[in-house]
């Protein structure tokens, strides 16, 4: 390339850039620790319930090079708890991005796919399957049967963000106040048709339900999860490509045209995949709070805006952080086992309060 | 190259912003886009630039319509500074400006990119705010960030500046008198490197300075269009603004200078046109 001549001014402004973009790239460390993270919340996920089973036979058992004698462990390690970690890996990494895309789509920090109703609709989807389309669904094959809920709770999900979307959005920005009062309504309407359903439902579908309304990873097996873990991957791969994306939307709908974008196409790709990623994990755990608000502010806080790394770092994160709530679920009250939901929403309540306190002078105006 | 625009409206409601406009831009010139506010020059820009589709008529770049472009390569070869436009506040400076080269993302190499976003920044005095985020700017310095950006999204690949379009709206606002002209001067020196610039400005005596021409909107139709001396005219100002002026030659450049003509009468002409808008 470079038969270009740079004049020597420009040449110290290039390195002080340089050395600036090198200095936040340094926090790259912190890209390693959040892997770390993820790597001992799986081998924490894979070791520690009823049966604890120490990290090296754990890594023994994964690598499959275990004695004969530990094939009960080996059992629970490979048909009970890891399909679920790696479930509630990919939950909390399709939770994390789509949280990171709706706020960079709605350009504004305190969009989650559970605050603004996207989860609520998903659900709303997913009830709908289990209570009132059952006994129609049992005529048809398996794996029809199993990749209706996923789908039903996707397009749940989808017409939600289309919803609040087109109500919330107004010329070139959105408003939070309206965001955040169509996610009170969806939620209330969801509220209203889980309890109805609740109401007329059997002992197996109340069973079934319970999970919807506190969000739990304990109904995983390994029956049935490939359709909705491929949805979900779809969404996380698809949403990181999207980065370029979401950094030119941050100075608006316009300009991110005039920085060459097809935004409306790109706007629908966007909504598609945040309702396949949340729809997918709703149809397998529930409703699953604030997982979306609390990854990307982190996230932010310590790298920065650019969402070529805010995205595979809140996925990365966002997966650790669920996988060890569900951790944390399965051992607080053993034998029985707490909902994951109630655990991010413990978390995430009191942060959602603190982002509000800090936000307060832009949201009051 | 040219933008052409060929007779083009656009409708809202009943009203027309734009009403059977044609102008053309040529790279290596300077236009000034002037005219009383609601007269539709940010509509125009926005139709020039592809940012808006008018309800009738035709935009062509080089013969093509815009709508035969793809986003990306209409972007390689014009960028846009609208009026308030947004920057999140925890954007870094550089991080802003490198932005301009996203259309360039897949072409271009990660060195090339950084020394164009290093010279834009350069050319634009914002150097020595490096590593500094958005909201920590004044209005001034992020003024210059952006206009920075777009000048960096249609750097020549080889280097240099100037090549494209450009347009700015009201660049010059929220600037104090030295980036006023500073802004007017780097402008100019792009359309002296071959750039096409298209600039809104309300400052006669800006346009007067630096245009090649200057084109004169009033409710969406062109009044006048030419060299500064023919449209900077006591009368059509009249006409137009409802305004009285005083016109002097500028005793360095020659260039028509137009002055407030003393209190008086002005006031009365005023009111009329604030009425007869309504």
């Amino acid at each position: 390339m470079s038969t270009m001549a740079i004049d020597p001014a420009t040449e110290g402004t290039i390195n002080r850039i340089a050395v600036e973009i090198g200095r936040r790239q340094r926090r790259r460390w912190l890209a390693i620790l959040v892997m770390a993270a993820a790597a001992a919340a799986v081998t924490a996920g894979l070791s520690l319930g009823a049966v604890g089973i120490p990290f090296v036979e754990v890594w023994a058992i994964l690598s499959g090079v275990h004695a004969p004698a530990d094939a009960v462990h080996a059992m629970v390690v490979m048909d009970l708890r890891l399909p679920r970690v790696i479930t509630g890996l990919l939950i909390g990494a399709s939770l994390a991005l789509s949280g990171a895309a709706l706020q960079g789509l709605m350009r504004n920090p305190l969009a989650d796919p559970g605050l603004v109703g996207v989860a609520s609709g998903a659900a709303l989807g997913a009830v709908a399957v289990i209570v009132f389309a059952s006994a129609w669904l049992a005529g048809w094959p398996g794996p029809v049967q199993r990749i209706a809920l996923p789908l039903a709770a996707f397009g749940g999900g989808l017409a939600t963000t289309l919803l609040i979307y087109r109500l919330a959005h107004r010329g070139s920005h959105t408003d939070i106040a309206l965001l955040l009062l169509a996610g009170i309504a969806v939620n209330a309407v969801a509220g209203a048709v889980i309890g109805f359903a609740v109401f007329v439902s059997n002992d197996q579908q109340l069973r079934d339900l319970q999970f919807w309304m506190l969000g739990s990873l304990s109904g995983i097996s390994r029956d049935g999860l490939l359709p909705p873990l491929a949805m979900m991957a779809v969404s996380v791969l698809g949403l990181w490509r999207l980065a370029g994306l979401l950094n030119g939307l941050s100075l608006g709908e316009r300009d991110a045209h005039y920085l060459g974008f097809d935004t409306e196409r790109s706007k629908r790709i966007l909504v598609l995949l945040i309702a396949l990623g949340v729809g997918a994990g709703v149809a397998v755990a529930g409703a699953i709070g604030f997982v979306g608000l609390i990854v990307p502010h982190l996230v932010r806080v310590v790298l920065g805006t650019d969402h070529r790394f805010v995205m595979p770092a809140s996925a990365l994160l966002g997966g650790a952080l669920l996988v060890c709530a569900d951790t944390v679920a399965r051992l607080v009250v053993l034998p029985a086992e707490l909902p994951i939901g109630i655990i991010t929403s413990a978390i995430g309540g009191p942060f959602f309060l603190m982002l509000l306190i800090r936000h307060r002078r832009e949201l009051a105006s | 190259m040219t933008i052409e625009a060929l007779d083009i409206s656009v409708i809202r409601g009943r009203t027309r912003l734009l009403d059977g406009v044609s102008l053309s831009l040529r790279a290596g010139e300077l236009t000034a886009l002037i005219g009383p506010n609601g007269a539709g020059k940010s509509t125009l820009m926005a139709c020039l630039a592809g940012g808006m589709t008018p309800d009738r008529g035709t935009v062509r770049l080089d013969g093509r319509t815009l709508a035969e472009f793809e986003p990306d390569e209409l972007a390689r070869r014009r960028a846009v500074l609208g009026q308030n436009t947004a920057a999140p506040g925890a954007l870094i400076l550089e991080e802003l400006v490198a932005l301009g080269r996203m259309p360039y993302r897949r072409s271009s190499l990660r060195r090339q990119n950084l020394s164009i976003v290093a010279g834009a920044m350069e050319q634009m005095s914002v150097t020595h705010l490096v590593g500094r985020a958005c909201c920590t700017l004044s209005g001034g310095e992020l003024q210059r960030g952006h206009l920075a950006r777009t000048a960096a999204q249609i750097w020549k690949d080889d280097g240099g500046a100037g090549a494209g379009f450009l347009f700015l709206d009201e660049p010059t606002a929220s600037l104090d008198p030295a980036f006023q002209w500073h802004v007017l001067r780097e402008a100019r020196k792009l359309a002296d490197q071959g750039s096409g610039v298209l600039l809104i400005l309300h400052d006669f005596n800006h346009a007067a300075l630096t245009a090649d021409r200057i084109v004169l909107l009033n409710r969406g139709s062109i009044v006048a269009a030419g060299p500064p001396d023919q449209v900077l005219t006591v009368e059509l100002i009249a006409q137009v603004y409802g305004i009285e002026m005083v016109r002097i030659t500028h005793p360095q450049t020659g260039c028509p200078t137009l002055l407030p003509a003393a209190p008086g009468p002005g006031q009365t002409k005023m009111r009329h046109r604030e009425t007869s808008h309504a």
